[in-house]
């Protein structure tokens, strides 16, 4: 079984391509190859970090929609991430949710999944589950990036936080001082490399610190990750038709 | 339910005429009405093409052909007649069928008739509105502008359009919106009704391995057709006065 992952957001600016840039380097440091996907033809952030790996589509245009979607039901030998930009945000789902993308996923094996980052405020959070309910049976995996700052206690206890917060696809972007998260940004680190063997020279403490945060936040996507797993019914035999 | 007889035609070429015809095919078989249809494309069919099961193919100038419609409409099993009218031949069709007495039998209460007319983005079509509508005075009429193409259309003047529609005790407007460019050439290269694109199937029954994102715009699109289609209520337009238990 593979995933296809879409990281979201309704808003700019939130930690997409880090925490999508995150999550490849989670199947890399497993073996494996995932496929990506830009959905912001222009930045491309993620085919600057993994240029052999990386799609850059604009989704305005329906070839590249269907080379998206026809990719991501497709069968697959890895997983694929899909960095979604806030303009491409609204056309996704409704081609996502108006076409049989789920089911045609599944068959092949692919198990489609969310990880959608709010923002701080009310509005945010009711946004993230107007999606959630949208989305049915197709998990959402709710990301509080603490980059974006504190949510209030009123927000907190909310009926739209609490709904979402109740359950255990739940993750936390831990908090990283600025100049660590600069050095993490540099085009030339690799993060995967940085946990095996690091080639970049920087003070000890500078690297127990970031190492520190990889690894929490790395921690917090396989926990993610294996609980998706776990609720998988068990894998349909092979189909006799195929 | 009393035999309906449903004409669709333009009296310009190129409004997207056929491709309404289709999607009416498979409303109609959506909602379970027993309907067949006739191709006046003669000799090519079109509609046939797509619908083989269901259609026929007529000379509609042929009064023999006329006949074969005309007379067969109690004794056929299917209660709704639709009839794909080839471009330019719309008002000399209802012509032809006035001197055979159809529209006598309809005003009869015989059969009931209903008239998609479907319009040309131009203002010379209120002057074809104003010729055929007369047509539909016992029936039920159609102004469809079919956006599929994303043609603009003129604007109605509310007072012109009031004047125009007043003749028909039953008139309604209908827009066929837009169908993305390559869905609609995908279904045209599969040659197969709108829902089994939609079902991702061949004519012959097989997998149809259309793309998963063409699909979906298709089936978004037919669905709002069909919305328009109940919005207006065609088929119970298309037999007025009789109880819904006896109307799909």
């Amino acid at each position: 079984m593979n995933f296809a992952i879409i990281v979201a957001s309704a808003r700019v600016r939130s930690g997409k391509t880090l925490l999508a840039r995150l999550l490849a380097e989670n199947f890399i440091l497993a073996g494996a190859r995932p496929a990506l996907f830009d959905t912001d033809p222009v930045a491309a952030p993620l085919s600057a970090r993994f240029p052999a790996d990386t799609i850059a589509l604009d989704l305005e245009r329906v070839t590249d929609q269907m080379a998206l979607f026809d990719e991501l039901a497709a069968e697959a030998a890895n997983s694929r991430i899909v960095d979604l930009s806030h303009q491409s945000f609204r056309r996704f789902f409704d081609l996502l949710l108006d076409s049989e993308f789920v089911q045609e996923a599944r068959a092949n094996d692919v198990e489609p999944v969310v990880f959608y980052i709010p923002g701080t405020d009310a509005e945010s959070f009711q946004q993230a589950r107007l999606l959630r309910d949208r989305l049915g049976d197709c998990p959402l995996v709710l990301v509080e990036n603490a980059h974006l700052g504190e949510i209030r206690l009123s927000i907190r206890h909310g009926d739209d936080y609490r709904s979402l917060a109740d359950s255990p696809l739940r993750m936390v972007v831990p908090a990283l001082d600025a100049p660590y998260m600069t050095l993490l940004e540099e085009p030339g680190l690799s993060i995967s490399e940085f946990v095996r063997a690091p080639t970049v020279r920087m003070a000890p403490d500078m690297r127990n610190e970031i190492r520190s945060w990889v690894v929490k936040t790395l921690g917090e996507i396989y926990r993610v990750l294996q609980s998706l797993q776990r609720r998988m019914p068990d894998p349909r035999p092979p189909s006799p038709y195929r | 339910m009393k035999p309906a007889v449903l004409i669709i035609g333009a009296d310009k070429g190129g409004v997207g005429k056929t491709t309404i015809a289709r999607t009416v095919l498979d409303y109609l078989r959506a909602k379970s009405m027993p309907a067949r249809a006739f191709d006046a494309e003669f000799p090519r069919g079109t509609l046939k093409r797509f619908h083989p099961g269901s259609t026929e193919i007529v000379d509609i100038t042929a009064t023999g052909d006329q006949m074969k419609i005309l007379d067969t409409l109690t004794s056929s099993d299917a209660r709704i007649t639709v009839i794909d009218i080839r471009a330019g031949l719309l008002s000399s069709t209802l012509r032809a069928f006035h001197d055979a007495g159809f529209f006598d039998a309809v005003r009869a209460g015989d059969f009931n008739f209903g008239l998609f007319h479907v319009l040309g983005p131009s203002v010379a079509s209120l002057e074809e509105i104003a010729e055929v509508m007369p047509y539909a005075e016992n029936g039920a009429y159609f102004a469809v502008k079919n956006f599929v193409n994303e043609t603009s259309f003129f604007d109605w003047d509310p007072a012109v359009k009031a004047k125009y529609f007043e003749r028909s005790k039953d008139a309604a407007d209908i827009n066929i919106p837009k169908l993305t460019e390559m869905a609609c050439e995908a279904v045209e290269l599969a040659g197969v009704p709108f829902s089994t694109f939609i079902g991702n199937k061949t004519a012959a029954g097989g997998p149809g391995n259309y793309s998963l994102v063409l699909r979906g715009y298709v089936r978004t699109w037919l669905m709002q057709v069909a919305a328009e289609y109940e919005r207006v209520g065609v088929l119970k337009r298309l037999s007025p006065g009789e109880t819904p238990a006896s109307v799909a």
